[in-house]
């Protein structure tokens, strides 16, 4: 899959379905009111600048530890969660500047689907209930409407026959077959783009190829762009065209999957990729080097952000942003990071 | 210690955990068929070594440790079977005796243990709770050995006064380690100690687990759906189906040459992202209803290999090779799957 479009990147051709330009999306940490008359205000950064574009039909993940920011900004590129600042075009619109109803119409088209199918699912409705909700919400009111799109769905993510699904209620279904309802109650609206947070993690092995194919048969059936948040890597490979790897609430590396897990550039990108085991016996337990507790984006160091951590640090980095930048691959996928140490790639020769 | 120095422990000491036709079942009434959660399972753990209990979710893999732990929510009952630590049954006691295995000779990290502990407690006092139990450590030692405990899985002292909620997950990971390991005890059992920790947490868990084992030389079952992780982690794998062991063998074998093909085709839904396969496999069809179990062999009715023959007996482990057991009519066309 992965490795077919990078052949052939479908993505690259078209117009971009999303484009987001410098997010950001601070939260206010909460202190107490006595400390606030005397301290300022502390701002946790959980998306600091974001930008990136994603073309119609590309499967695109973002990965990183717990904590780097991936889950809000999935969500603030719905609009989910309001962004404290940048802009996000969806087919060109500006959802930064639509009403609250202009917004609602047009989730219609954008849809998110959540991790933990047993919180996201209503155990007091049936399929069918859970199916014909969104419809309601979005005035999509003809039963018969209502039947073509849930028999669509369910057909579309393999629940099939149809008519066993129906009258289920979610403690009667496994978790994949959950993960499969969650997934066709976004396609009852018929949305181009799906913002999946971590669609496999909650899977056993043996279904997760499942839902991955899925979401691999969505995009090339229904032309569905698809924005995956992970911590899967294998996932995010055999699924992605391209992977973007998330720090602190930054886009510290991107490329094509194949790319970023093959010749990761970034240190960071690189003791993740090593913390993965394989499943060979005889290979060693894999060691990421960085240790594991993840600093809160509250006091940002000055300089890199990711240089306490950093074995490769210079006392350049200490002192100084990296600058996001092109930088040159094994494959050559159009390499983009921010790192002092990764040479940047030579513009070529005039 | 490395896997080539617990082969060679495995040889010269005696078995630490011998578990005999072990089954256990859910009854949620009086009158209800029972679940067979667990149903006639042999296993036996060296000390120092490490097994590992694979399985999808359902299959009895929890319910085993619980088991062992005597640990089972009330519905759980274990109806049949022996359970002997380091030559003692402890299988059958009676419930208030539970506490005096619990900690001391066995010990558990349970499933989901960040989430685990008493969000009231500080983590010092949990910590300390196992010792006052025990009594192992004297009262005025306690301050100090829970300082050391904290030492040997990476957590600064100063953890000792905070609360659970003020720890990230992989600190209260460590933190579950570190009270697990409080007594000493004989076996570890650790359930999912890595599911639901991203892959930098994780492989951190997993190399103090090793680590922790090559100092203090306990047993260690681990149980997870994590099959990657759990084949590096372990000198031996078992595979759990339905409620039943359906092979069993040291890592490298089992990985290299399983012989039943549920094994089989669960290693081939592993995605190594550093060689993806071109189309990841998948199971297709659902475990069996425990309720009613069907007579024939359990995974027959999802097994590409099954026969008239799988369906009407029940294949039980044979010896493949040594150490090596596996639970299927034909193991030997497994290869050819």
């Amino acid at each position: 899959m992965s490795s077919e479009s990078a052949v052939t990147p479908g993505w690259a051709s078209e117009e971009p379905i999303l484009e987001v330009r410098n997010l950001e999306k601070h939260y206010v940490k909460s202190t107490g009111w006595l400390e606030s008359f005397f301290a300022d205000e502390k701002r946790v950064r959980a998306v600091d600048g974001v930008s990136l574009s994603i073309d119609r039909g590309e499967i695109f993940s973002v990965v990183g530890e717990s904590g780097c920011g991936k889950t809000t900004l999935g969500k603030t590129l719905l609009r989910v969660i309001e962004p404290t600042e940048g802009e996000i075009r969806f087919k060109g619109t500006d959802l930064s500047s639509l009403s609250s109803t202009e917004m609602q119409e047009m989730r219609e088209h954008v849809q998110i689907v959540y991790q933990d199918p047993f919180e996201a699912l209503n155990p007091k409705r049936t399929v069918n209930g859970l199916l014909r909700q969104p419809m309601e919400i979005h005035d999509i009111t003809s039963r018969d409407e209502q039947r073509e799109r849930i028999y669509r769905a369910l057909e579309d993510v393999n629940l099939l026959p149809v008519e066993d699904y129906l009258d289920r209620y979610p403690e009667e279904l496994s978790g994949g077959q959950l993960q499969r309802v969650l997934f066709a109650r976004a396609l009852v609206l018929d949305p181009e783009f799906i913002v999946a947070d971590e669609p496999s993690s909650m899977l056993d092995a043996s279904v997760r190829a499942r839902v991955l194919d899925l979401i691999d048969e969505l995009r090339n059936e229904r032309d569905i762009s698809f924005f995956i948040i992970t911590h899967d890597i294998g996932a995010a490979r055999y699924l992605s065209d391209r992977i973007g790897v998330m720090y602190l609430g930054r886009i510290v590396e991107m490329g094509s999957a194949d790319g970023i897990v093959e010749d990761p550039k970034h240190p960071y990108s690189k003791a993740l990729i090593e913390s993965i085991p394989s499943p060979d016996p005889r290979e060693p337990l894999g060691s990421s080097g960085i240790g594991s507790e993840v600093p809160e984006p509250v006091d940002l160091p000055i300089g890199c952000r990711f240089h306490p951590r950093c074995p490769a640090a210079t006392e350049h980095c200490r002192r100084a942003d990296p600058e996001w930048r092109s930088v040159p691959s094994e494959t050559d996928d159009g390499r983009m990071t921010e790192c002092h140490e990764v040479e940047p790639k030579q513009q070529p020769p005039e | 210690m490395s896997k080539q120095t617990h082969d060679r422990a495995r040889t010269t000491e005696e078995t630490l955990l011998s578990v005999r036709n072990l089954s256990t079942h859910y009854r949620e009434g009086e009158d209800d068929v029972p679940v067979r959660a667990v149903d006639g399972v042999d296993l036996e753990i060296a000390r120092g070594e490490t097994y590992g209990l694979v399985g999808e979710s359902g299959c009895g893999k929890s319910t085993l440790g619980l088991s062992l732990i005597r640990a089972l929510p009330p519905q759980g009952e274990i109806i049949d079977g022996e359970i002997h630590l380091d030559g003692r049954e402890i299988g059958q006691p009676a419930r208030s005796a539970v506490k005096d295995v619990q900690w001391a000779d066995i010990s558990m990290i349970y499933q989901g243990a960040q989430n685990a502990f008493n969000p009231v407690k500080t983590v010092g006092e949990q910590i300390r709770e196992p010792l006052r139990i025990h009594d192992v450590v004297p009262e005025g030692e306690r301050a100090g050995h829970v300082e050391e405990l904290l030492d040997k899985v990476n957590l600064q002292p100063d953890i000792t006064d905070q609360y659970p909620h003020e720890l990230s997950g992989g600190m209260k990971q460590r933190a579950a380690i570190a009270m697990a390991i409080a007594c000493e005890p004989e076996l570890l059992i650790a359930d999912e100690p890595t599911t639901a920790l991203d892959v930098i947490v994780q492989a951190e868990v997993l190399n103090m687990l090793q680590r922790l084992q090559e100092e203090l030389n306990f047993g260690m079952l681990v149980i997870s759906h994590n099959l990657a992780a759990i084949m590096k982690l372990s000198d031996r794998v078992g595979v759990m189906y339905g409620g039943e062991l359906v092979e069993t063998a040291p890592s490298e074998v089992l990985y290299d040459s399983p012989r039943h093909p549920y094994t089989a085709r669960l290693l081939r839904s592993l995605i190594d992202p550093r060689r993806p396969p071109e189309q990841v496999e998948t199971i297709e069809g659902t475990p069996p209803d425990l309720r009613d179990p069907p007579t024939g062999c359990r995974f027959a009715d999802r097994c590409d290999l099954a026969t008239e023959q799988c369906t009407a007996e029940a294949p039980s482990l044979e010896a493949m090779s040594e150490r090596h057991e596996a639970a299927c009519f034909h193991h030997d066309e497994v290869s050819e799957l």
